[in-house]
């Protein structure tokens, strides 16, 4: 008969745990969608919605400046939603360096 | 005497403190540490000569190392170029770091050989920071010629001390791939060269068994590869005062000694042979994260341990601190002052210390409840390792945070658990691709279990402010 030592023990345990879980979570996954949502975080989620927020939630991000991000809310005003993110560049002061920053912040559905 | 290391190199720090906080010429240090010398010699006889001797020695030593620190050789690009020079030079090297993408821009420290200017051209040593505006896939160790013009850094305080710290007077902006020649061979160290490529193989198999999100936080906390953690998430930990999650510490040293010394002795390995082969894997993992200074500290720690085991000695965590620090100094003294240097140290000399006093004066062992048991002795180390680093972090980054204790407690054991599938996924995978996916849903939710305890500790008020 094999014998295992205790830390033996613990290691095939929490191996045969998390395996136990990741079977029970894939089935639960594809029964329900909605636990896949809350879930598995995707990069939305730790982003911020370009067309939801407003310029104090865009300006407490650290990444841009007071003015500038009341300029994309005041250009979402008169323009409407941005259609992409790529549509932030028409915004008087964000050139291709302001985009790339803004980029890994931010987010349209 | 008991911790004559630890006690020889704190004499060695303040030397190194010393020489930072006052301008001192370095023939008066190589005068003194000839006296001493002579003074350790004759007083090798006995009595208390030869101890304070040797402490002295210690003190002048890291005088010294600081000093020579300072001195750039006379073919030192920093010495070639003078301030405002706009001359656009040719520079032919090496890329002498791992590069990171930051907001579009590839950042990475350049090792020159060669530097032209028109048809002149001569050799050169030292380092250059080098920013280019685009992302371009290079790697460590690989030959580039860059053209361009070069700047000091900026005079501010903080910054430039951090690069010279790292051997960097100058720093070169590339706008266009006009001004990148990649030649492709190999430079620099082969070991470092062959640890990044290991270490790229590994984070694309951990990508492969997760999502973005999940895998930039697993990629982080497995290998210390913090470029595709998303900004808003590092803010966030930063706010809650468990950010130190992300970073590779003593705990996956621990991991990755555990796991090699079990795999080892299932393998049914002699003693001697599995500690040296543990040491050898230790080492290895230290190489493939990019040898840090908690890594570095960690594995000599380690090793120290495993060979106190092996010639079956008491190992004692203050001398073993003490030599991982002297190892990390020797070589660059500068790091005596990086954040990350002091904040690593102090937290695990804080722990060490005030753990064992607090927890007698608190009769933790009085508790039989063994959930109670894990709360108490969780909360108690947090509170250990805080109190050794809440200063630092709020003088340098002005931010203080009261909700850490209470996140740490919830989220040190998920990420705990989430390092520990990170392991799996990259063990297992190899040989079952099936076990990685199910490892790699559990490690998914996991970490998004984390990231809602973050944002939940956030909303606490007062749960940090700035000062």
């Amino acid at each position: 008969m094999a014998y295992f030592t205790r830390e033996e023990r613990k290691a095939f345990l929490f191996l045969a745990l998390v395996l136990f879980c990741g079977t029970v979570l894939n089935l639960a996954f594809k029964l329900n969608c909605r636990m896949e949502q809350f879930f598995c975080s995707r990069m939305e989620s730790v982003k911020i919605d370009l067309n939801k927020s407003s310029a104090e939630e865009l300006f407490r991000t650290g990444k841009i400046s007071r003015r500038m991000s009341q300029r994309i809310v005041d250009y979402r005003l008169e323009c409407g939603d941005f259609e992409s993110l790529e549509a932030l560049k028409k915004v008087k002061g964000i050139g291709e360096k302001n985009y790339e920053k803004l980029k890994a912040i931010l987010f349209v559905e | 005497m008991k911790r004559p290391l630890a006690l020889f190199v704190l004499f060695y720090c303040l030397g190194i403190i010393l020489v930072r906080l006052l301008r001192i010429d370095i023939r008066i240090l190589f005068c003194l540490g000839v006296v001493i010398f002579i003074a350790l010699v004759l007083g090798n006889g006995g009595g208390r000569v030869f101890p304070v001797c040797i402490f002295l020695a210690a003190f002048i030593l890291g005088a010294l190392n600081l000093k020579c620190f300072y001195v750039a050789s006379k073919r030192d690009i920093g010495n070639l170029v003078s301030y405002g020079d706009k001359t656009v030079y040719a520079i032919s090297g090496f890329v002498d770091s791992r590069p990171y993408v930051k907001d579009g821009n590839t950042l990475f420290v350049f090792r020159a050989q060669e530097i032209r200017s028109g048809d002149s051209g001569r050799l050169c040593s030292g380092r250059v920071l080098v920013k280019i505006d685009f992302p371009c896939g290079l790697r460590y160790a690989e030959r580039l010629t860059v053209f361009g013009v070069l700047q000091r850094p900026y005079a501010a305080g903080t910054y430039k001390d951090y690069l010279r710290g790292q051997g960097v007077s100058l720093s070169m902006r590339i706008k266009s791939s006009l001004q990148l020649i990649r030649h492709g061979h190999c430079g620099g160290n082969m070991l470092m060269a062959y640890s990044e490529r290991l270490c790229a193989r590994l984070n694309s198999r951990l990508r492969r068994f997760l999502p973005e999100l999940p895998a930039g936080i697993v990629c982080a906390m497995v290998l210390g590869q913090r470029d595709s953690v998303p900004y808003l998430v590092n803010e966030m930990m930063v706010k809650a005062g468990t950010v130190h999650i992300l970073v590779v510490s003593g705990f996956n040293v621990g991991i990755v000694a555990f796991v090699s010394g079990l795999l080892l002795k299932m393998a049914r390995l002699r003693r001697k042979r599995r500690i040296l082969l543990v040491s050898l894997f230790l080492i290895g993992y230290c190489l493939v994260t990019g040898a840090s200074n908690p890594v570095v500290r960690a594995t000599i720690m380690g090793i120290f341990f495993l060979c106190a085991y092996l010639f079956e000695r008491e190992a004692d965590i203050y001398n073993s601190l003490a030599c991982s620090g002297l190892c990390i100094l020797v070589v660059n003294p500068f790091q005596l002052f990086d954040i990350g240097f002091q904040l690593s140290f102090l937290s695990v000399l804080s722990i060490v210390y005030f753990y064992p006093r607090l927890s007698s004066f608190l009769h933790l062992t009085r508790l039989k409840s063994g959930p109670a048991v894990f709360l108490c002795e969780g909360f108690l180390v947090s509170f250990c390792a805080w109190l050794g680093t809440f200063w630092i972090i709020a003088y340098n980054f002005k931010i203080v945070s009261p909700v850490t204790f209470f996140a740490n407690l919830l989220v040190v054991p998920l990420a705990t658990l989430i390092t520990l599938c990170g392991f799996a996924i990259l063990l297992s995978s190899p040989f079952f691709p099936f076990a990685g996916e199910l490892i790699g849903t559990t490690a998914s939710a996991l970490v998004s279990l984390l990231l809602h305890i973050n944002a939940l500790m956030m909303k606490i008020p007062h749960a940090y402010f700035y000062l």
